[in-house]
């Protein structure tokens, strides 16, 4: 064995050597890698780690005062959650609507995406009676999980599925086509007025996503920063440019659209409760029209106010289920 | 205003402004000029209009780039070369790659971008495989069958996938169209605004003759009559098929106008300098706040179609803006037929 005498050095000057020639693999094989040791010294401290290992944390369950009820982790305020009031970000308060329309028992608490096992929210955690366990549902399931019927030991939503049945095709053409008025121009605008417009920033968004998170005023400022550095980006993402006009303009055509959708009847699609849509549509109309939120830039509220019957229906939903 | 300032495509340049993007020309064409939805017969079809284009505008941008750019034999076979053709040198090699990115990020949340869309068809073209010509032979019979058989499991749940997609895109237009001439009207040359829209979009999807043509026969197998309606609509507003020769040598009905490209220097400077802007955060501010000053217009209601029809045009606007050269670029079409 000629290369047994350089292989010490070899295994000294590359470090990758070093796992193969300690399980000894090497031994078996000679002819085709050289027997290689490893320096007393690198063995001593690669057999030092890993050094500690902790337990592993329990999930946080503290929060929730009571665990025989549903719990929505959305964004909102301590005082809002425990007066069962709307939330302040339209991605949950779309769904805090719709378990609201659906019936169900819950209470929201306040969370932010960091908790979330799936890193948005909201997310719901059931209640521990449910045969599922606490395995926390994101707001992806949840229309499957009321569907499913999985809430035995909560008050089970009531009249389920008929609010869900969007009857004919041509509705379901229809609800497909509007909604995404919701995502894309009214999301756009919304996106646009929070987070990009300087005033509005600091009037509404700061102080309910911002200033929570931490007190640390460096922290702060680098939040604020990658909150509008994202809004920016989806933005972007769709065209090259921002244009306020355009996006302004965009949503308002999307509120006539729905108001024209809308007409007379009570709720979207001529349903006689409301359902997901009604919901979507509120999670963004009642943020816009909240008298406690004090937007400075607008032009998207003012837009929205020309249509009574989009005002009415969210007057309508607030004091119905809120 | 000029073609320099362009970042968008499509746009429209008039004496006073300059609009970029589908929505701001939709929009000033509604505002300043023939709207073409108040012939529409209720508010509830105008409505429709609205909210169908807008579900246009969502879910077939991304589809799109998954086929053209994202696919990498659709990119590098077809698209690539339509898009470097009519460019100059060093912007042939700059432009399309930088368009491949964004069309990248345009479709990263539908969360196949990682997955290797050529893998569908990988099968039938085994051995025309050029990575079979490069590995040693006995390397090969290792490796091949766990790959194969890897990629053959993908590919179901791929399609499926693409198949999903392609429904909830196109589904709700197809019931909309039904039997009718367009999508809002019956009648003979009853254009509405979501008709241009939908036409520009699904003719780029079916048009092309691509490899991995995944798009095109899930559109034509499964909406014939949005497939009918593509194919007339052609017809009618182009007069046939839209060719890359068209845009070098003229013809066809399009307004087509030459490049005349600046001198190379400048070219290659150019764009370095603009690479480097783009990469620059702050230098290149891309948010317009103030209304646009409005204008009297003139001059380009030829170029309404053309305009509208070309979403994915982004990046001829680019080279305008960088190269400062007398690019005019209205309707520079993204001719996919004849460019292999």
């Amino acid at each position: 064995m000629p290369k047994d005498a350089s292989a010490p050095t070899l295994a000294a000057t590359d470090p990758a050597n070093h796992a193969r020639t300690s399980a000894g693999h090497a031994e078996s094989q000679p002819s085709r890698a050289p027997r290689l040791k490893t320096p007393e010294i690198v063995k001593r401290v690669f057999d030092r780690f890993p050094l500690r290992t902790y337990e592993a944390c329990e999930l946080p369950q503290g929060r929730t005062s009571s665990r025989d009820e549903h719990a929505l982790f959305v964004f909102t305020t301590q005082a809002d959650a425990k007066a069962g009031r709307s939330s302040y970000n339209p991605g949950c308060l779309k769904w805090q609507a719709y378990l609201r329309f659906q019936g169900l028992d819950f209470v929201t608490v306040p969370s932010n995406n960091h908790a979330s096992p799936s890193g948005a929210l909201p997310y719901l955690l059931p209640a521990e009676a449910t045969s599922s366990g606490r395995a926390p549902i994101p707001s992806t399931r949840l229309q499957r999980w009321l569907k499913d019927g999985d809430q035995s030991g909560a008050k089970r939503p009531q009249d389920r599925g008929s609010g869900e049945g969007r009857p004919s095709a041509d509705n379901q053409m229809r609800y497909d086509a509007y909604l995404s008025l919701l995502d894309h121009k009214i999301r756009n605008a919304y996106l646009y007025t929070l987070y990009l417009c300087p005033s509005n920033f600091d009037s509404i968004a700061r102080p309910l996503y911002v200033d929570p998170s931490t007190s640390n005023s460096l922290a702060r400022l680098t939040v604020s920063i990658q909150l509008r550095d994202a809004a920016q980006a989806e933005l972007l993402k769709q065209a090259a440019t921002i244009d306020a006009e355009v996006l302004y303009q965009g949503s308002c055509q999307a509120f006539e659209a729905l108001s024209e959708l809308l007409g007379e009847g009570r709720y979207f699609f001529d349903e006689q409760k409301p359902g997901l849509f009604d919901a979507s549509v509120f999670a963004y109309t009642n943020i816009l029209l909240d008298e406690t939120k004090t937007w400075k830039e607008t032009r998207m509220l003012e837009d929205l106010r020309q249509f009574g019957n989009l005002v009415k229906h969210r007057e309508r939903l607030l004091q119905q289920y809120f | 205003m000029k073609w320099e300032q362009v970042r968008e495509l499509p746009a429209l340049v008039t004496k006073h402004a300059t609009f970029e993007g589908l929505d701001a020309i939709l929009l000033h064409l509604r505002t300043h000029h023939t709207d073409l939805d108040s012939r529409l017969p209720s508010n509830i079809a105008r409505a429709d209009a609205i909210a169908f284009t807008s579900h246009t505008h969502l879910h077939l941008p991304p589809l799109l780039a998954l086929s053209l750019y994202v696919s990498s034999s659709n990119y590098t076979t077809t698209t690539r070369h339509a898009i470097s053709s009519p460019l100059p040198f060093p912007l042939a090699y700059t432009i399309p790659p930088s368009l491949r990115a964004a069309a990248k990020t345009r479709s990263q949340h539908l969360g196949l971008s990682s997955l290797d869309l050529d893998a569908i068809s990988s099968a039938d073209d085994a051995p025309t495989n050029p990575a079979r010509g490069i590995i040693p032979q006995h390397l090969l019979q290792g490796m091949r069958r766990g790959v194969t058989e890897t990629i053959q499991q993908e590919r179901a749940g791929l399609m499926f996938r693409l198949d999903g997609l392609v429904d909830e895109a196109c589904a709700p237009l197809a019931r909309l169209l039904g039997d009718k001439k367009y999508f809002l009207s019956n009648e003979e040359g009853g254009w509405s605004s979501l008709d241009a829209v939908a036409l520009g979009y699904l003719a780029l999807a079916l048009m092309p003759e691509m490899p991995q043509p995944w798009l095109k026969d899930g559109i034509r197998g499964r909406y014939p009559n949005l497939t009918a309606f593509v194919e007339r609509g052609v017809k009618d507003i182009f007069g046939g098929d839209v060719t890359l020769a068209m845009a070098r040598e003229g013809g066809g009905i399009l307004p087509w106008q030459s490049a005349k490209p600046s001198p190379l220097v400048t070219r290659v400077v150019g764009a370095v300098v603009g690479q480097i802007v783009e990469g620059i955060p702050l230098a290149a501010s891309r948010i317009k706040i103030k209304p646009k000053e409005e204008g009297d217009v003139e001059g380009e209601a030829h170029s309404l179609a053309t305009t509208l029809i070309l979403p994915v045009a982004a990046g001829a606007a680019v080279v305008a803006a960088v190269v400062g050269g007398e690019w005019c670029m209205l309707g520079q079409g993204r001719g996919m037929r004849g460019g292999r």
